[in-house]
């Protein structure tokens, strides 16, 4: 970032690793807006209350109490690397809208507090959505405010709009796909999900249609006390593509927040979908305490011949860290794919990773991960990669690396690999280093400060999964660590 | 007792235990009595696993469960010609020879010892609070372990290998167990101990041999200690017939400067089940822990590792094959456990998979878990089949394709058999192990 405060100009002595675990988030805000919001707690009632609010139809609602009921048989798991107090789940608002104003004919007419929180993230809602070419629909708290683009989108065929806005709409595609990837009884905080989900994005590209443009949606954590439960269905026809970004920031807060998350891609006969993310929640102070408990399901079914699914997530937020975006290659010749940087800092806990299901003849897949623990952080890699009897000529290889500053922190990575077919190859590499003495050292002699050296290590280590986001996000990623390393020296 | 366990399986062996508990030695001391008692306590506790128990995730212990388990309480009598082929030749080190866990007397020869090295039998109560206790104790977390609590429970004999200080033998050590079932199911539980003091250097055979019969069970202890510069070289190989199953606990605790190899074969059998806990507790300690199995049929091998640097400066390399024809299913599961301390750890770990056939399963979970930041760990894990282009190189230059394909699974698993120093034990699995791939060819041709 070129306009650095520079009130965090310190000693060039200080360990810049220790600095830098000692910088303060820098999103942290909060915006107060008047919320409309259901008792805390969790009944079928409230489920009822959700359905209701969303204006949903008997087979939506039905749906979600079957996910509530089934929920109630479930326990919690315990067995991520992760640590938390106990969740009490009757804590929590599992609805929350930002006020509801009646027809919105232009900017001037959102609340401008929450056209400036948005300013303060740079989304680009005003002329940078011209600029960048991206259509925002930003989700504010759980119901979408404002959709851009829609006429582009609508002239290609594309679909683009909140989910509740499909179960009204599109109910035919929704009630085809919802639950096809991530059914309803899949785990216990997506089945949670099922049952409370508030709203998302609903993408769907028709047959033979390239979206003439990346999609992008902000998500934020606003009012107290609100899990967020978004749920996301992307549809990708035969010979369908389509690019998503998704990127959050959150306000500084105290109390910890529940996020569980479910998305959904599917891609029929040479379809493409590309799902990036950035995820920069609220990771809590130095003792961890009120960061986000980002807990979510994501899994795309390449369902079609030569479809394609590619994961890219930058993991820089949130207190807790538990996901892993998953492919299940059915069709043959399917690829999926899996990028993904988690940074792990203070008190902050990861564990994601990826599923690789390979059941269609000559599947491929790629996994690439880096962690990186400072502070006291804790990161842990955990995958799977299964192929089955079926696939013949699977591949797929596997490099997870995980690079430790300090000597609080902890790396660890646990694969599973499954293999039941003789013609599959599958390949995994990690590693576990650390920045050495000798390269800052050789960096230092050439003249460059130890600050800038460590993020271009870091920026160095990264760069295959950066290179795997669309621009906008390559840079906004960079620029991210770069922050990160801010004010570790002056 | 959990829930991912098979209960009644671990009443049978509570009750086993409780049968024959005033029988089995040092029953007379209470000590040792009470160290039985707080094991089998704990086995109970712990539970045979079933497959929800993440650890036996790939291996279903549920066959044990219909077979109803005695223990021999006599020695059995048997043929000096039925050990013969599994003797190392030449050896003149001491052998100890144990039939269904009980020393045969007839059998063994402990004459042969070098200077300042004690071959021994476990047999009272002295030696076995003596030493194992203090390996039981100070070992990686073998408390955790069932079976290992199960063996302390149960045992009834075993080798207790000690080199003095500076000592060395040059000559290896054999330990036998041979475990042979005519009608009914027998279960035993071998138990060697190998303790190297400062600067001494001990080499040691081991090999769990189940002849044909009907379902034998085996629950197998190793015990390695090495103090500070001491050097352990340790062959162990798991040599089973159909009906036969085998689970072994390896652990190891080094000192300073030591270093221990490690070699494992295995082959044949139901189901073998080895788990490694080895822990690296002095700076500069190296330890070199290989595995190969090859299997055919419905074999089953399941190598389970945890090596833990606990200590900065050691260096740590797991090395571990599988060859699967058939359907037959190779499960690796290996874990390099870093504490906060141990700065400058050097870990490696790999597994390899060779698939030779449509219905061989391989499973591999190669984990690295770090609380330390200056270090250097890698693992990597492959599953793959033959090369076509390497034979068909082959074929082109005359060789016929069973022979190619033989020469590359030589190949493939000579990188661990090589490693063996004893010449005549690498000779005899080298020869074990590709029989049966030849065999198969040749089957194959005539079909």
């Amino acid at each position: 970032m070129s306009s650095a405060p520079t009130e965090t100009k310190k000693p060039i002595e200080v360990d810049p690793i220790d600095a830098w675990a000692e910088s303060e988030y820098k999103y942290g805000f909060y915006t107060d807006i008047e919320a409309d919001s259901a008792p805390p707690g969790l009944s079928e009632d409230i489920v009822r209350f959700i359905s209701a609010k969303k204006e949903e139809p008997e087979w939506m609602l039905e749906w979600r109490l079957k996910a509530y009921r089934h929920w109630l048989t479930m326990e919690e798991p315990t067995w991520p690397k992760v640590s938390y107090p106990p969740i009490n789940y009757q804590d929590i608002i599992y609805y929350s809208a930002p006020k509801r104003k009646p027809e919105l004919s232009s900017l001037d007419e959102v609340d401008p507090q929450l056209l400036e929180t948005y300013e303060k993230l740079g989304i680009p809602l005003e002329e940078q959505k011209m600029l960048a070419g991206v259509a925002v629909d930003a989700v504010f708290d759980s119901v979408s405010v404002r959709t851009t683009f829609q006429d582009t989108l609508r002239e290609a065929g594309v679909i683009f709009c909140p989910m509740s806005e499909a179960v009204r709409e599109h109910p035919e595609l929704v009630k085809k796909y919802l639950g096809s990837v991530v059914p309803y009884s899949d785990n216990y905080f997506a089945t949670l999900n099922s049952a409370v989900f508030s709203d998302g994005s609903f993408v769907f590209i028709p047959k033979g249609v390239k979206c003439p443009m990346e999609l992008s949606t902000y998500f934020r954590i606003n009012a107290m006390n609100t899990g967020q439960f978004e749920r996301t269905l992307i549809i990708a026809e035969e010979g369908a593509s389509v690019s998503y970004l998704e990127g959050c920031t959150a306000p500084m807060r105290d109390e910890n927040q529940l996020h569980a998350a479910v998305v959904e891609l599917v891609a029929l006969d040479d379809a493409t979908i590309k799902y990036s993310t950035i995820q920069n929640w609220y990771p809590g102070d130095a003792e961890g305490v009120g960061g986000i408990y980002n807990f979510v399901t994501k899994r795309g079914k390449a369902q079609g011949r030569n479809s394609r699914i590619s994961w890219t997530q930058v993991e820089t937020g949130s207190s807790i860290t538990w996901k892993y975006p998953s492919c299940i290659l059915i069709g043959d010749n399917s690829v999926g794919e899996f990028y993904s940087v988690a940074l792990t800092n203070k008190k902050q806990q990861a564990d994601t990773g990826t599923k690789m299901i390979h059941i269609g003849k000559n599947t491929r897949s790629t996994i690439i991960a880096k962690g990186i623990s400072a502070g006291r952080g804790q990161n842990t890699y955990r995958g799977l990669v299964k192929v089955n009897k079926g696939a013949d000529g699977a591949r797929n290889f596997t490099q997870c690396d995980s690079m430790l500053l300090g000597d609080q922190c902890g790396a660890h990575t646990f694969p599973y690999i499954e293999v039941k077919n003789k013609t599959a190859h599958v390949e995994h590499e990690a590693s576990t280093s650390r920045i050495g003495e000798d390269q800052l050292f050789y960096c230092n002699q050439r003249g460059l400060r130890t600050e800038d050296a460590v993020s271009m290590i870091v920026n160095g280590f990264c760069k295959e999964v950066f290179r795997e986001l669309p621009m906008e996000f390559a840079v906004e990623a960079q620029k991210l660590l770069d922050v990160s390393l801010e004010g570790s020296v002056g | 007792m959990s829930s991912d366990t098979m209960q009644s399986t671990t009443q049978r062996f509570v009750d086993l235990y409780r049968g024959v508990r005033t029988d089995l030695f040092g029953a007379d001391s209470k000590e040792s009595l009470a160290r039985r008692d707080e094991s089998i306590a704990r086995f109970g506790e712990l539970g045979v696993p079933d497959r929800h128990n993440e650890e036996w995730k790939y291996t279903n212990l549920a066959a044990i469960e219909k077979l109803d388990f005695s223990v021999d309480r006599a020695v059995r009598a048997l043929d000096a010609s039925v050990i013969e082929p599994y003797l190392l030749e030449g050896a003149a080190g001491p052998r100890l020879v144990f039939v269904n866990g009980l020393y045969s007397e007839a059998l063994s020869d402990l004459t042969g010892a070098a200077q300042g090295v004690m071959v021994e039998r476990l047999q009272s109560d002295a030696n076995l609070t003596d030493l194992p206790s203090d390996l039981l104790d100070r070992c990686a977390d073998l408390g955790a372990l069932p079976f290992a609590r199960l063996n302390t429970a149960l045992t009834a004999g075993g080798a207790l290998i000690r080199v003095a200080k500076n000592a060395s033998c040059v000559d290896p050590i054999q330990v036998l167990f041979v475990t042979v079932a005519d009608d009914a199911p027998v279960a035993s539980f071998p138990r060697v101990a190998i303790v190297a003091e400062e600067g001494a250097q001990a080499t040691v055979v081991e090999n769990h041999i189940a002849l044909a019969g009907a379902a034998t069970f085996t629950v197998a202890l190793t015990e390695i200690q090495a103090a500070a510069n001491a050097h352990v070289d340790h062959a162990r190989t798991t040599e089973l017939s159909e009906g036969a199953y085998h689970v072994a606990a390896i652990a190891s605790r080094q000192l300073r400067d030591s270093r221990v190899e490690s070699c494992v074969v295995a082959t044949g059998g139901e189901i073998a089940r080895h788990d490694f806990r080895f822990v690296l507790d002095g700076e500069n300690a190296d330890c070199n822990i290989r595995g190969l199995a090859s299997l055919v049929g419905d074999e089953h091998v399941d190598n389970h590792l945890l090596v833990r640097h606990a200590k900065p400066n050691c260096t740590s390399r797991e090395f571990f094959k599988n060859i699967l024809d058939d359907s037959s299913r190779g499960v690796f599961c290996g874990r390099i456990y870093v504490d906060q301390i141990a700065q400058k750890t050097d870990g490696v770990q790999t597994n390899a998979n060779l698939l030779l056939s449509d219905n061989a399963q391989a499973e591999t979970r190669p984990q690295l878990e770090i609380y330390a930041d200056d270090v250097k760990c890698t693992h990597g894990a492959t599953v793959g089949q033959l090369d076509e282009e390497a034979i068909f190189y082959l074929r082109a230059r005359g060789v016929p394709e069973d022979e190619a394909r033989g020469m590359l699974v030589k190949g493939f698993a000579g990188e661990i058999l090589d490693e063996i120093r004893i010449e005549s034990l690498r000779d005899r699995l080298k020869e074990k192990l590709f029989r049966s791939t030849s065999d198969r060819s040749a089957l194959q041709t005539s079909l």
